[in-house]
């Protein structure tokens, strides 16, 4: 039954123009999943201990906690809004790959045929989610769906963790609908060990009047691989993504972002900022689409990076199909090493070299970080992502402090 | 403290700006270099900082007598000297408060009190007639020309160096501003003590100030040495006089 899916599923995926795009090919990190049994995974107790120490330096209580792949609390008790399903094979497949609008990833299939395993939200109040993912051996991949309807505001911040004596790979689905009117924030800080490789796929789409918040900040693992879609659907919905990159040693990042406008008045908003460090490389591709008959509405690009290091390399790839006239459509995008003059201007105020560089570095992620509105994410993506610019270590930074950098740049 | 520039020489992209400056400036002395465009003047000014776009090919910068050469600009900083900014830079996400209070710490090697901070930087935004919204925001981001030269005197005032360079502090301001500016410029360094060299072309800025001594730079040399009424003649009569 497996080896069916998995075969279909690889079919679809060969079939696919989005991913064949010549551009696209040529910039695809090969990323070969693991074979593994479901023998293999076990819950273990080694998160207990983390998950008590995380929740103390943090000041909060996780919702969901999810070890290697199995969700650990009973759903039911956090919310009656909230459970866990078993897929139930072929169809979520296939639900999965027709969501994703024809872009799936060989991933979805391996999801899908492996894990079963669904995390369903469906709110419709205000709500906040914080759930963590822990890998600590080999994982499975979770799908997550998300539904915010009949007005909700809801946000799901989402940490993704994993510290492992081999090599582990992060994975994660996640399919988010946001119905008519109603408003859904997604946060996801991946603050994975050197070992692990990371793949996510976002999947979302906004009806009228509706607004989607995506923000990603990756600051850890070793091959990041991320793939998202996401739609505004219904007149006048709205789509932000934000992706906050810190690419340090050896890390390879293979971003693919595609937005679509469908109707009026729709706006859609990607902002990328990466900043590449040691001989790491990235290729960040966002593709917005303006379809027929989406007047009157808003895309826009923005791709920025900063080149910190010798070896470092980053390829910018913005890039729009209009099919509208009456529209606001703007891409663009930018990288550059450090730019001399900041760094003597703020030396010449007395600030040293090495400390000039990192004030740079952070102001030019922390605009993005403000736009968190979760203040414990927010903090600890600053925290995270000042200590990878001062090259110190992976994982959860040992002190999580909110630098007021930001917020004297009045962005909060 | 004083500053001594003896027969400099220093090249931009390889190109020769400088060709044997000498001059010798100390704390609570107020000098005024003027020069016609292309002369060298900012150049000067960002060889004594240190800034890494100048090549310095030949002569020597002392500070109490001790060789700065090879010093990093922001050891000259925390020397006492300070550099105005012709065009400041735009930094975007480093707030503007975070920014003072890090370079004033660096400064004495201790805490400042963000407090005292804040009413000093109130005070002289006051003074200085910014609007103090300038404070939320980053670093010279979205500043008005005239917000950044005033953030710069705001800056100087801030950490009081010993001896403050002010490359054309009056340039695209209005009639106002420039009376305002420099009217700060003159109770700050006579407040602290601090010496002063301003770059200018106009001797409006200076009908507010009292400079002692006059400098003319010509070609990348000091042509004039000597007392402020060449400014007076350079307004009425140009460089003739001093270039001829």
């Amino acid at each position: 039954m497996v080896d069916q899916f998995r075969k279909e599923a690889e079919l679809l995926y060969k079939q696919l123009p989005y991913e064949n795009n010549e551009l696209y090919k040529r910039y695809q990190m090969k990323f070969d999943l693991p074979e593994y049994t479901e023998e293999e995974f076990k819950e273990g107790e080694e998160w207990k201990s983390y998950l008590k120490r995380l929740e103390e330096e943090l000041g909060l209580k996780f919702d969901v906690v999810v070890h290697n792949g199995i969700a650990l609390h009973k759903l039911s008790e956090v919310s009656p809004n909230i459970r866990k399903m078993e897929a139930d094979g072929k169809s979520e497949l296939e639900k999965i790959m027709k969501r994703l609008h024809n872009e799936p990833d060989k991933f979805v299939a391996y999801t899908c045929s492996k894990s079963r395993l669904v995390i369903d939200i469906r709110e419709d109040g205000n709500r906040t989610y914080n759930i963590l993912f822990i890998n600590t051996s080999k994982s499975l991949p979770v799908v997550f769906n998300i539904t915010a309807s009949g007005g909700a505001k809801l946000t799901v911040n989402e940490l993704f963790v994993a510290e492992g004596k081999e090599p582990i790979v992060s994975g994660c689905v996640q399919n988010i609908d946001v119905g008519d009117a109603s408003y859904a924030e997604l946060n996801m800080l991946h603050l994975e060990g050197k070992e692990s490789d990371v793949f996510t796929v976002l999947e979302g789409n906004v009806g009228a009047e509706g607004k989607m918040a995506t923000n990603l900040i990756n600051a850890g693992g070793n091959r990041i691989r991320y793939r998202s879609s996401i739609d505004a659907n219904g007149n006048g919905g709205k789509v932000q993504t934000n992706n906050i990159i810190i690419g340090f040693d050896a890390q390879r990042i293979d971003i693919a972002e595609k937005t679509k406008n469908i109707n009026e008045g729709t706006e859609s908003l990607s902002d990328t900022r990466a900043i590449m460090m040691g001989n790491s490389a990235a290729v960040i591709k966002g593709f917005s689409k303006i379809e027929k008959g989406a007047r009157r509405s808003v895309s826009r690009i923005n791709e920025r990076g900063v080149v910190n290091g010798n070896d470092a390399y980053i390829y910018l790839i913005p890039d729009m199909s209009i099919d509208e006239s009456d529209v606001v459509a703007t891409h663009a995008g930018a990288a550059a090493p450090i730019d001399k003059d900041e760094v003597f201007y703020m030396q010449s105020r007395g600030i040293d070299e090495d400390t000039a560089r990192f004030l740079i570095m952070a102001g030019f992620l922390s605009g993005s970080i403000g736009r968190i509105s979760s203040d414990w994410i927010k903090s600890l993506s600053y925290s995270a992502i000042t200590e990878r610019i001062r090259g110190k270590g992976f994982g959860i930074p040992k002190a999580v402090n909110i630098s007021d950098l930001w917020i004297n740049g009045a962005r909060r | 403290m004083k500053l001594e520039i003896v027969d400099l020489h220093a090249s931009v992209g390889g190109k020769k700006i400088l060709n044997g400056v000498s001059l010798v400036i100390n704390s609570g002395e107020f000098h005024v270099i003027m020069g016609p465009n292309g002369s060298g003047k900012t150049t000067l000014a960002k060889a004594i900082m240190g800034s890494p776009e100048v090549e310095v090919t030949e002569g020597r910068i002392l500070v109490d007598g001790v060789l700065i050469n090879d010093l990093s600009p922001d050891k000259r900083a925390n020397l006492g000297l300070f550099l105005q900014f012709q065009n400041p830079v735009e930094i975007g996400g480093v707030g503007y408060v975070n920014f003072l209070r890090s370079v004033a710490e660096k400064r004495i090697g201790g805490t400042v009190s963000i407090k005292e901070l804040m009413n000093e930087i109130k005070d002289y935004t006051n003074k200085l007639h910014i609007d103090q919204g300038i404070v939320g925001r980053s670093l010279n981001e979205g500043f008005s020309g005239g917000e950044k030269k005033k953030s710069e005197i705001l800056q100087m005032a801030v950490l009081k160096p010993k001896i403050a360079i002010l490359d054309e502090p009056d340039s695209g301001l209005d009639v106002d501003a420039v009376r305002v500016v420099a009217n700060n410029i003159s109770e700050i360094s006579e407040k602290s003590g601090m010496g002063i060299l301003i770059i200018t072309h106009y001797n409006r800025i200076l009908s507010y100030m009292k400079p002692q001594f006059a400098h003319v730079l010509y070609n990348g040399k000091i042509v004039y040495d000597g007392a402020a009424d060449a400014v007076d003649e350079i307004e009425k009569n140009g460089y003739e006089k001093f270039i001829g």
